[in-house]
């Protein structure tokens, strides 16, 4: 049995690491982690289904990787719920998260299989990446939104983020089906707050202004 | 001290994870296997075959005995009776275009009759304009399915392949191993057992089965029918030893399934052709099992119910009680083979999933057998490619719960009426025989019902 020896981790920090990546991946602890695992198909479907209409992608509507060739950036990813499954569709993945120790756990997970191997975990903020002026096809900050103090801001920072033509995906914390449906009502009433005017939630079309210093 | 106990659990996950991965050469590796090459198995590689969102998996079928040749110069024994829903799979496989080039059998109409007191039931459509069902030998179907699994690149058949182990993971970030009989090792994310009712996957799962020996064997046989209107009807009576069935192959031939106790089984297989055929049209036609008092009765039910016409819609079959045909002679040897009710509490486990027989088996009085086991192929790739657009491992229990469940909401009640059937014309007590002759006849007459029941057996 090998032991990885090292003297700078101490017992404290290790238990709040194993505690975390036991609680993401086990769907079935009471800690609200099941919740997200539940809502996961959900989203999953949603955004294939937008994804496929919105890159006019010549495949059916049940192909197999969907995602492939797509750059595609998960926000707030926690334990990689939602990057696994992204990955599973054939996205390359960035997902990123301000906590070390949910990346960690991330990390752990992802390479127990060979599709979700490749996704490029980084303890990072969407700030982080404006700074490197990095861009996506797709970017999704899913149950992110309520735990950001400026939102304003971020959702800026979000937009940055995106190619133009790209697709943004938002949605905020829920506790039923149906409330899931209503809050994405309030997000997109939240949304009509930013200056540069957004329509529909998932669809954000880089205003001119903005896209000034993009290459695309 | 605590730390590195922690640390070394994760470092252990991460050994054995790396092990599946290192050891699991490219070429053991695949993503889903298949243990077990018969109708539903062949059935289920040739669906996840064709499903998009799977192409890009690698897919093993594992059969153990070898390439079977389709031999046609006379009528293959086994028979399956295909309801819609099993025709419909098989077209959208592609397989069903050989199958209606080689030959089958088409059934129109169905009359089931008791041989305690002459009530019958008749399904079908009195100008026999419909099909209900197509009779096709076993063999057929195995072979129409194998020609199309031949043209799928993705998915690999290895024949003469016997599994001799089955390792289930304890945790979902473990592979399935399994083991050949020539020591060799393969790993998958998902195995599915399609190995029959005496499924080793299954006896590996561990799962409670509840299985139930009648005792009695089916005997089978291809028999030359007299000559008269074109063949379209199967027959079935019950007898007090159980069922006899003809099934209707040609206008020529039909194919015996005569079900009875192991005894009565034995020595019909020992019978000379033309002494057999003799016990066969006495059992069609003989008269001795009448109960007179029932058949008093329930003849005068029958009258009334015509008289009524209760809920009869025009044109139904059962106006026109017909009578079977009788037996010129049989066409090679007879044989037979065993019956039993088999049912598994548990169709899953981790990576773990059971389909047709291995899951289920009933008695062939109902013709339901592998219709059920087709079933379970439409919902288990179903299921898979839900997983799998979802963005989910193929493996993944949530969706293996939901086959699981869609399969015993619909196999459960088949299988009890099918075993409710089999124990209510197994008896000869007259209060018995009286209810299920009245209970007979008066679904015969409400042809709404039979409708209802007709199209639940149907999918």
């Amino acid at each position: 049995m090998r032991r990885y020896l090292s003297t700078t981790v101490n017992a404290g920090e290790v238990s709040k690491f194993t505690r975390a990546a036991k609680d993401w991946w086990k769907p079935q602890s009471n800690t609200g982690v099941g919740l997200l695992h539940q809502l996961n198909p959900i989203r999953v479907r949603y955004i294939r289904e937008q994804v496929i209409q919105n890159f006019h992608l010549p495949i059916e509507s049940d192909s197999a990787w969907p995602l492939k060739g797509k750059q595609v950036l998960d926000v707030g990813c926690g334990g990689g719920i939602l990057s696994e499954s992204l990955a599973r569709l054939g996205a390359t993945m960035t997902s990123v998260d301000p906590g070390a120790a949910n990346i960690e756990a991330a990390k752990q997970h992802a390479l127990t299989d060979d599709e979700t191997a490749e996704i490029n975990y980084l303890c990072a903020t969407a700030e982080d990446l404006c700074k490197q002026e990095k861009t996506f096809d797709i970017v999704c900050a899913l149950e992110v939104v309520e735990h950001v103090d400026d939102v304003p801001k971020f959702i800026h920072q979000l937009t940055q983020l995106v190619k133009p033509n790209g697709l943004l995906f938002m949605s905020t914390i829920n506790r039923s089906a149906l409330a899931y449906l209503t809050t994405i009502v309030a997000v997109e009433q939240i949304l009509q707050l930013v200056p540069n005017g957004t329509h529909d939630w998932n669809k954000y079309i880089q205003p001119q202004e903005l896209t000034g210093m993009l290459t695309q | 001290m605590k730390g590195f106990s922690f640390l070394s659990k994760y470092s252990n996950t991460i050994h054995n994870w790396r092990l599946n991965y290192s050891t699991a050469s490219r070429s053991s590796h695949y993503d889903i296997i298949i243990s077990g090459g018969g109708m539903v198995g062949f059935a289920m590689a040739c669906r996840l075959g064709r499903s998009d969102c799977l192409a890009n998996k690698r897919i093993l079928l594992l059969e153990s005995s070898n390439k079977k040749q389709l031999k046609l110069d006379s009528y293959n024994l086994r028979v399956s009776a295909l309801n819609p829903g099993s025709k419909s799979l098989l077209e959208s496989l592609g397989a069903w275009q050989h199958i209606e080039k080689t030959r089958f059998g088409s059934v129109k109409k169905m009359q089931v009759w008791d041989a305690c007191s002459d009530a019958a039931v008749t399904f079908g459509k009195a100008d026999l304009s419909e099909d209900i069902a197509w009779i096709v030998e076993n063999d057929l179907v195995q072979d129409s399915l194998m020609k199309e699994l031949d043209k799928i690149e993705q998915v690999e058949v290895q024949y003469k392949t016997k599994v001799t182990n089955y390792r289930l993971p304890k945790n979902a970030d473990e592979l399935v191993q399994v083991t050949l009989e020539d020591g060799s090792c393969l790993t998958t994310d998902l195995i599915i057992g399609a190995d029959g009712f005496n499924s080793g996957l299954r006896q590996t799962i561990k799962t409670q089965y509840i299985s139930y020996d009648y005792n009695q064997m089916a005997v089978v046989a291809t028999l030359r029918i007299s000559e008269g209107d074109e063949n379209v009807t199967a027959w079935q009576r019950f007898l007090p030893t159980g069922p006899i069935a003809l099934l209707p192959l040609n206008n020529e031939f039909s194919s015996l399934v005569w079900s009875t106790d192991k005894i009565t089984a034995k020595s019909l297989l020992d019978l000379p052709p033309d002494v057999f055929t003799d016990r066969i049209n006495q059992a069609l036609w003989n008269n001795d099992d009448r109960n007179p008092m029932v058949q008093n009765v329930s003849e005068r039910i029958f009258q009334m119910l015509k008289v009524c016409r209760v809920n009869s819609l025009e044109g139904s079959a059962s106006d026109i009680r017909q009578l079977p045909p009788s037996v010129v002679e049989i066409k090679g040897r007879q044989a037979a083979f065993p019956l039993g009710l088999g049912h598994a509490v548990d169709y899953i486990s981790n990576k773990a999933v059971l389909i047709g027989d291995a899951a289920h088996r009933v008695h062939p009085l109902a013709g339901q057998g592998v219709n059920l086991g087709f079933g379970d192929v439409i919902a288990l790739n179903d299921a898979i490619c839900e997983a799998v657009n979802n963005g989910a491992d193929h493996g993944s229990s949530l969706y293996l719960k939901q086959y699981q469940s869609n399969r015993q909401m619909r196999n459960l009640p088949v299988m009890a009426s099918v075993h409710g059937l089999h124990l209510l014309y197994g008896t000869t007590w007259t209060p018995l025989v009286m209810l299920r002759s009245i209970g007979l006849n008066v679904f015969d007459s409400l042809s709404s019902v039979k409708s209802f029941f007709t199209q639940r057996a149907s999918v």
